[in-house]
């Protein structure tokens, strides 16, 4: 499978159009973050390609060929779901014994995918005694059981220790190397911004934006923050102030002490950087270039959407 | 032919109701009565075939729903709580097969709670009456099947379980307690007018009464209806599979019905 798309997918509940034809291609070896406020179409959009929901227009099309979501398809899909609360009659094990059954996996396979998550030495508690984030690491060990084609992961971080997130990243990197895709869905953009390669941004049924983190950066033209830290010396502090201000007409400028804090559009701070070495190079202690977060550009598109 | 994902559902909805306390608790209540009547058959003077029988069928009759009933309430809105519903439905199954493997896979919990009870009665009866309570065997099957079906039923139509176990106990009382007396104030309201054939076609519509009637049928012989004029409205074996069936086969269609029509409207 090289890639999967929604084409112009419309859903609606009633009079609530929950998604208004949104067209999107996943392509494998990637992993792509879907995010958006509460009642965006995140679920919808998950739930249709599992095949839970029925689209009322548009369909799904794997490598350019229209499909529908049957057992077939179904079978290439691995689903963590947000929140799930498993039986707490039985124990880990009996619990993805089943998994692994309905799935034809051998116990081979279930050994390596409970050394993987960490339930070894738990697999055979009741899941009544695990953890939040045990039960978490239990139901992403079933997802990723029968090595999926495409690994959908709602809200996934949700309840993971320190321990769970490492598995996550591991399954996330694997699946990526592997050419396999990863669609994510998620509240948690700033821990999931350096391990997601695609961001799609829903708002309200529509797509506002779905690009990788570079493309959207420069789509969203957030300032860059600069901090100088500047040697003690009122006057050159003063001067060099006064050379950038003379360069760059509507810089903002905040001084702090010895701190200088500068917020600018990102194609400038090239000049920005020659300006200030060539004027006040001596006075400079040190730099630091912050880049806008993933969770601004996320709230800017969405506002100026 | 039911898929790979719907087999393993059959094993691992045993497994887990056979887990659950409540099923093991009714079950050795149903021991214990079934048990109890049989030692109080025993030690009366009459015939222990005159006791011991209608005895069990009056137990079972109340107790056979009950379980049918709580092994099915939560088959579909247990799952949907717990969010289990839609990783199930993300699998390689049907909806009718997760229907029918939840069925399959509670009912063997609930035969075996059965035949538990019909067994340990028998055990303790002498031979020839022991062996004579084997007829109670396939109608209490039957009787616990109907009810499981409709619990599925009911799981399936709700969105919560605390509304699923509200229901169960209503239908219980409405269907064991309520119903023939329902029947009975018909009769008295309407002065007797009516139909002898539809006072009778209305009792054996109900699974518990054509439980009872199949029961009396069975221990008291063939000729037991004809004393009251009466067995021109006995359904036959044909129509009392048909009633059986369309009971179970009817509910469990329905709960298919309505997890297709969720997937519309959730």
């Amino acid at each position: 499978m090289n890639n999967i798309a929604f084409h112009q997918i419309t859903k609606n509940f009633g009079r609530l159009r929950a998604l208004d034809e949104v067209s999107l291609t996943l392509n494998s070896a990637r992993a792509v973050l879907l995010a958006g406020p509460n009642g965006a179409g995140k679920s919808t959009l998950i739930n249709i390609l599992l095949g839970l929901y029925l689209p009322d227009g548009g369909g799904i099309h794997v490598d350019g060929l229209r499909m529908p979501i049957d057992n077939k398809l179904k079978a290439r899909m691995g689903y963590l779901p947000e929140s799930v609360a498993f039986s707490e009659n039985l124990s880990g094990w009996a619990m993805m014994s089943f998994f692994a059954r309905a799935r034809g996996i051998g116990r081979q396979r279930m050994h390596v995918v409970m050394d993987r998550i960490g339930l070894s030495q738990a697999a055979r508690r009741s899941i009544s005694g695990y953890s939040k984030g045990m039960r978490q690491r239990l139901a992403l060990g079933i997802s990723v059981l029968h090595e999926p084609e495409v690994l959908i992961l709602d809200e996934p971080t949700s309840g993971l220790d320190q321990e769970g997130l490492s598995v996550l990243w591991s399954v996330i990197d694997e699946w990526r190397e592997k050419g396999r895709l990863t669609l994510i869905s998620s509240h948690d953009l700033g821990i999931l911004e350096k391990r997601v390669d695609e961001f799609c941004i829903l708002r309200a049924g529509s797509v506002v934006a779905c690009d990788d983190p570079p493309a959207l950066r420069r789509q969203a033209c957030l300032p860059v923050k600069v901090r100088f830290t500047l040697k003690e010396d009122s006057s050159g502090q003063a001067n060099f102030i006064e050379g950038l201000r003379d360069r760059f007409q509507s810089l903002q400028i905040e001084q702090n002490g010895n701190s200088i804090r500068i917020e600018l559009e990102p194609e400038r701070i090239v000049d920005l950087m020659a300006s200030a070495f060539s004027n006040g190079h001596p006075l400079i202690e040190s730099m630091r270039v912050t880049e806008p977060e993933m969770e601004d550009i996320y709230e800017h598109l969405l506002m100026s959407a | 032919m039911m898929g790979k994902v719907a087999r393993a559902l059959v094993w691992h909805e045993f497994l887990e109701r056979s887990r659950d306390r409540w099923i093991l608790v009714l079950t050795l209540l149903f021991v214990l009565l079934s048990s109890g009547i049989t030692l109080y058959g025993k030690a009366g003077d009459m015939s222990q075939g005159e006791v011991v029988g209608p005895s069990l069928v009056t137990l079972s009759s109340l107790l056979i729903p009950l379980v049918g009933l709580l092994l099915g309430f939560d088959a579909v809105v247990g799952e949907r709580e717990r969010r289990t519903l839609n990783l199930l439905l993300s699998m390689p199954i049907h909806r009718w097969e997760l229907i029918l493997a939840k069925f399959m896979g509670r009912f063997i919990p609930l035969a075996f709670a059965i035949l538990a009870g019909i067994f340990a009665a028998s055990f303790m009866m002498e031979d020839d009456y022991g062996t004579g309570l084997n007829r109670l065997i396939i109608p209490s099957l039957l009787l616990g099947a109907s009810f499981l079906a409709l619990g599925i039923l009911v799981s399936s139509v709700v969105l919560r379980q605390a509304t699923a176990s509200s229901l169960l106990i209503t239908i219980w009382f409405l269907l064991v307690f309520f119903y023939d007396l329902g029947i009975l104030g018909a009769l008295v309201v309407t002065d007797g007018a009516l139909p002898d054939s539809l006072c009778a076609g209305l009792v054996v519509a109900n699974p518990v009464g054509l439980y009872r009637i199949v029961m009396i049928q069975r221990f008291g012989g063939d000729d037991f209806f004809s004393g009251f004029g009466m067995d021109a409205y006995i359904p036959g074996p044909g129509v009392e599979a048909i009633i059986w069936l369309g009971w179970i086969v009817g509910a469990l269609l329905m709960s298919v019905f309505f997890l297709h029509l969720k997937r519309e409207r959730t």
